[in-house]
């Protein structure tokens, strides 16, 4: 059932490739779309993608983010194929941003790994500098508060840590 | 954040400017393992290239040598960065009398620092007048210029007594007490060379 799917095309050509999460949600996609990500580009060139592709690292939620990301970029991954589907540059940008910005933590977190697992270094790329973009110009409090991290230092270890770059906390 | 593995906390980590990355390193002990293991917070402030040697060829002044660089953010040659800045020195007649992670002492009768990445041209306010216990006919100061912009942006300059060498001979050295004349950019100038 899912091989038969799998070999299924569409109009524009192109095989279609299942792709399926850890809580069994199944998403049809191109293969261009598909090899956006490094691990699945691998798998479809040694040929073993027919009984759809088992994703056990990434829950549905986070997969339909991962693919409509996929989607959305994958005018600008085909170098020389069809341009009148391929999004124009800002309203690929203006995509991201929405993407990313309205995310709570363990949600941006888990599209982290699921992009890392996946292998697709723009997704990683965006996901990180996020999490880098919250963090910075905040002091060390502000991040702990941020991300809920436990200070695991004695007051006079965090002062010894500070003077070590003491320029970094000048007012 | 604790759900990343090192590998993902460092890619967040290496997007972070300087000041960020000072302060995750106080965050906890995770984040400052990350930080130093990875060297992320020096590998910046200090690139670990050569770009360019200073020569002073006997009384000709100095001369900077620097390849050609792709991004131009090395001034490859001082004459140029005084003239553009103030013209205060005629050619050949100023000398880079000592150097320190990318800055010069440059020396005229105005001791000025360079800082030849940023093209930022810093006067002294001048030699201090000898400590009472270091007069001039027995004592030559000795400049020196420290700066390490992994611990701060301000440089500061040293002035130490040296004895003249016609006078030197067995005795206690250093003196006791030994005092040395110190100017800060922090303290006395307000000018931070960093970056």
């Amino acid at each position: 059932m899912a091989a038969a799917a799998a070999e299924a095309t569409i109009d524009g050509g192109g095989k279609m490739i299942i792709l399926i999460s850890a809580d069994g949600k199944r998403f049809e996609v191109t293969e261009a779309v598909a090899s956006q990500s490094q691990l699945i580009s691998n798998m479809i060139e040694d040929d073993c993608t027919e009984n759809g592709v088992r994703l056990p690292n990434v829950d549905g939620d986070i997969l339909t983010m991962v693919v409509d990301y996929c989607n959305m970029h994958a005018g600008d991954a085909a170098a020389d194929g069809d341009t009148t589907k391929a999004s124009s540059t800002e309203e690929l940008k203006k995509f991201d941003a929405e993407l990313v910005q309205a995310l709570e933590n363990p949600v941006l977190f888990k599209l982290i790994l699921a992009a890392n697992f996946l292998n697709i270094k723009s997704l990683l790329d965006m996901t990180c500098q996020r999490v880098a973009d919250m963090m910075s110009g905040k002091t060390p409090e502000q991040m702990r508060e941020t991300f809920s991290i436990e200070n695991d230092f004695t007051p006079e270890e965090e002062a010894a840590i500070r003077q070590e770059n003491a320029w970094a906390f000048d007012d | 954040m604790e759900d990343l593995p090192d590998d993902l906390l460092l890619e967040v980590l290496r997007r972070l400017p300087p000041i960020s990355l000072a302060a995750s390193r106080v965050v906890c002990s995770a984040w400052r393992a990350a930080v130093d293991a990875n060297r992320l917070l020096r590998a910046d402030l200090l690139p670990l290239s050569v770009a360019g040697i200073v020569v002073n060829p006997l009384s000709l002044g100095s001369r900077f040598l620097c390849r050609p660089n792709a991004a131009a953010t090395i001034a490859d040659d001082l004459d140029d960065i005084r003239n553009t800045s103030r013209g205060i020195f005629n050619r050949f007649d100023f000398r880079v009398s000592d150097h320190c992670n990318g800055l010069f002492l440059v020396d005229d009768d105005v001791q000025h620092v360079v800082n030849p990445a940023t093209r930022q041209w810093a006067p002294l306010p001048g030699y201090p007048p000898p400590h009472p216990c270091y007069p001039h006919k027995l004592f030559s100061p000795t400049i020196c210029l420290v700066f390490d912009p992994a611990v701060s942006p301000h440089f500061e300059v040293l002035v130490i007594p040296r004895l003249r060498s016609e006078l030197r001979r067995p005795r206690e050295w250093p003196p006791s007490p030994f005092v040395l004349r110190a100017f800060s950019s922090r303290t006395d100038g307000r000018r931070s060379m960093g970056g």
